[in-house]
This record gives structure tokens, C-alpha cells and sequence, in this order.
């Protein structure tokens, strides 16, 4: 009974189900309850609910139990970078590297604390690491990736995330990424799709559903002038504009240099009222 | 051998570096949409887009050597314009201006876009973006004035 609903639990973490992990947690008399697993289980299962504080409380109190512990480190750390608490987060992983330098999955979590603290020279030496530890790996590929889109390198974030899909084709974390790459480019069909495809896999998660639905929106031909906008840039596509607008009131043509103007007016109003991600 | 120094050699690598870093207090100023700048650029010119750049990029937490690289592209713009404007004549020196903000205003976009995208990945909130319409009119109306003005002079 114990071990089915242990076994239930993980279960239900893996399909990205964590509140009927805790329910199936809930379930195990209070021996089981404490035991190292079912304490690990069910700080993942609130981690996986976002109620980090909980699961960052959880971790801890398992800790004490058996402090150095690298899976409760590892959780530790999970949790509290989402809480902000970076320095904790940083002790608790750098603990748990203390025992497996080479660990791949624990060097990803490093980097992923460092790129939220803006430390990207960090982040790349320890997902280099990690990935001669274990290359190719799905976590050395999404650490990658997240690093390459904070670098503002979209080409290379596409090309990791298109290995990770080759890899498997339902990671949400992939198909989010390139739902995010054709939006920030103005292909906003492509994104709608992209992102629709992430809320299938987890329909759970707010912001990709929220995204999606501006997406979805942007689509609409109504919208066109804010695509123009994204797929050359904001820089782009004014200095396409400016180029335009001078270079044929220099040439003479006043009445057409007007048009341009007032059409990139038009342009700009639209692209500012269109929703935003 | 190889492998006997790697660990007995200390590993700078997995040691703390964002001890005593202080989490984003709630109510820390919020940064503002770097595309919104280029309107700045445009109606104000360098030095309007290099202050709101600057300000900007303190409320992402950048860098010093960033946060002087920012004037200091303002000041080559505003530069730049006077130069223009002792070689063309007073009608050209509007254009003159933009396209000199629209220039600088590329070189700040890049030097916070990576920031600002460490800023808006991590963000949970709808909006996690400031208004720009009270400070950008201020450096529209300020700086970009002072700016006109001065190219006008010179062009004059």
C-alpha cells in the first residue's frame, strides 16, 4: 500500500500532476509519511505546485534529518530561486556539488541560479562543464537554451531547441521557447501554434497559457502593422521608416514622403495599442 | 595525473558568488520597455534616449562599465549632431538628429537587452513594466529642446 502510493505519487510528478501527487502523499499513515521518499516525494509535488515557500520548508526539514543530502539540496536550491533567495540557493547547490562536482543535472541548476542573478560568463563556464560531464544531455540542452535567449542569441536558443524537440517532441520547455522565438520575430501563427502545443503538454501553467492567447491574437490580420514592428525589431523598423520618410522628401517626392509618414503613424498607434506579451 | 591535480587544485568555479546579493525588494522601481525608448530617440535625440538609457539600465541593475557606456554614446550622438550641423543646412538638421538618435538608441538597446531580458524572464507579474510617458515627455521636452537648440545654433 506504502509503496503504491509512493509509486502513485512519482507517478503523478512525472505527468505534471503534483496536487494529486499530494493527495496520494496525504493518503500514507504517518510512519510512511516520514520516510526519507515520501518527504522527498512531496517537496517535489509542492515544488511542482509552485507553493515554493512549502517546498523549500519541506526540504529543510528533511535536511535536518539528514543533512547533506544531495536530492534535498538539489530541491532546496529549486526552491528558493524561484523565492528569490538567491544566496540560499546558492549555498544549498553548491553543497550538494561538493559531493558529485561533475553531477550534470546539479551544474544546470547552478547555471540556471547564476542566470537569474545575471551572472551569464558563470552560467556558460558550468553548462560547459556539464556538458562534458554529460553531453547532450536534455538538462545541459535546456540550460543552453535559457542561456542563449538571455544572451538575446535567438538563432542559437532555436537550434538547442530544436535538438531538445528531436529528442522529445513533448518537452514543453521547447515548445515554449520557439512560441516565444516566432513571437518576438512577428510570426505570430507559428507562435500561436507553438504555444498552444505547450498548453496541450501543461495545461496548467498560467503564463504560457496567457501568452498563447496573445499569440492567438496577434495573428489577426487586424494586427499586421505590429507583426511589420516585430519581425524587423524596434530599432529595425525605424530606422526602415526614417529611411524611407526622408530619403523621398530628399529625392522631391514631398506627397509621397507624407503618405509614408502618416502610414508609419498608423504603424506606430497599432503597434502600441496591440496586446503585449 | 591530470585528474589528481583537478581535484586538488581549488575549483573557482563552484565557489559562492552571490552571497550577501539581496533579493529584488518588492517595491524596487520597475524598468521600462526598451522598445518604448526609441520613441524617446526619435522626438528627443541622443541625449534625451541616453538618460532615460541610463536610468533604465540602473532600475535593471547593469553594471557600472555599462551605465558609463550609456552617456557615453549619448555624448558621441550629441556629438555627431553638431558636427552634421556645421555641415548642413538649418532644415537638415532635424533629420540629422533623429537619425543620430536612432543610431546611439541601437547601441543602448543592445548594451541592455540582455539584462532586460534576465529582468522579464524571471518576472511573474501581467505588467512587470513601468510607465514611460511622464519621464520620456521630460526628456523629450528638456533635453531634446536643448538639443535642437544647439544644433540650430550651429547650423545658423
Amino acid at each position: 500500500m506504502t509503496e503504491n502510493g509512493l509509486a502513485l505519487a512519482q507517478r503523478y510528478i512525472q505527468v505534471g500532476r503534483p496536487d494529486r501527487a499530494l493527495e496520494a502523499l496525504a493518503q500514507l499513515d504517518e510512519t510512511a509519511a516520514a520516510a526519507p521518499e515520501a518527504r522527498w516525494l512531496r517537496g517535489f509535488a509542492l515544488y511542482g505546485a509552485e507553493r515554493y515557500a512549502d517546498a523549500a520548508e519541506s526540504a529543510q526539514e528533511a535536511l535536518e534529518d539528514d543533512p547533506g543530502e544531495p536530492g534535498l539540496l538539489y530541491l532546496l536550491s529549486l526552491a528558493t530561486e524561484q523565492l528569490d533567495e538567491l544566496a540560499e540557493s546558492d549555498s544549498a547547490i553548491l553543497a550538494a556539488l561538493e559531493q558529485d562536482p561533475d553531477d550534470a543535472e546539479l551544474l544546470c541548476q547552478y547555471a540556471s541560479v547564476c542566470m537569474r542573478a545575471g551572472q551569464l560568463d558563470k552560467a556558460e563556464r558550468l553548462i560547459e562543464r556539464a556538458s562534458a560531464a554529460a553531453p547532450g544531455s536534455a538538462d545541459v540542452l535546456s540550460a543552453g537554451i535559457a542561456l542563449a535567449y538571455l544572451r538575446g542569441d535567438d538563432r542559437r536558443a532555436r537550434r538547442h531547441t530544436e535538438e531538445l524537440l528531436a529528442m522529445n517532441p513533448e518537452d514543453v520547455q521547447g515548445h515554449r521557447m520557439l512560441g516565444v522565438l516566432d513571437l518576438n520575430r512577428g510570426r505570430m501563427a507559428a507562435a500561436a501554434e507553438r504555444l498552444s502545443e505547450a498548453v496541450r503538454y501543461e495545461p496548467s501553467h498560467q503564463p504560457t497559457a496567457d501568452t498563447a492567447r496573445t499569440a492567438r491574437k496577434l495573428s489577426n490580420p487586424l494586427w499586421l502593422p505590429a507583426q511589420f514592428v516585430a519581425r524587423l525589431g524596434v530599432a529595425g523598423s525605424w530606422f526602415v521608416a526614417v529611411a524611407i520618410i526622408f530619403g523621398l522628401r530628399a529625392l522631391g517626392f514631398e506627397t509621397a514622403s507624407a503618405i509614408a509618414g502618416v502610414a508609419w503613424l498608423i504603424i506606430c498607434v497599432v503597434s502600441w495599442v496591440a496586446p503585449r506579451e | 595525473m591530470t585528474e589528481q591535480r583537478r581535484h586538488d587544485e581549488p575549483d573557482d568555479l563552484l565557489t559562492p558568488t552571490l552571497q550577501g546579493r539581496d533579493a529584488r525588494p518588492a517595491d524596487a522601481q520597475r524598468p521600462w520597455r526598451l522598445g518604448s525608448i526609441v520613441y524617446v530617440a526619435f522626438f528627443g535625440g541622443a541625449l534625451a534616449a541616453a538618460t532615460i538609457s541610463l536610468l533604465n539600465s540602473r532600475r535593471l541593475g547593469q553594471s557600472a562599465s555599462t551605465q558609463a557606456a550609456i552617456p557615453a554614446l549619448g555624448a558621441a550622438g550629441f556629438a555627431g549632431v553638431l558636427f552634421v550641423a556645421t555641415l548642413v543646412d538649418e532644415d537638415s538638421v532635424r533629420i540629422a538628429i533623429r537619425a543620430v538618435a536612432l543610431v546611439a538608441y541601437g547601441g543602448m538597446y543592445l548594451l541592455q537587452r540582455s539584462a532586460d531580458r534576465v529582468y522579464h524572464y524571471h518576472q511573474r507579474d501581467d505588467d512587470p513594466y513601468d510607465s514611460l510617458w511622464g519621464p520620456g515627455l521630460a526628456a523629450v521636452f528638456s533635453l531634446g529642446i536643448a538639443e535642437t537648440v544647439a544644433a540650430h545654433g550651429i547650423a545658423a
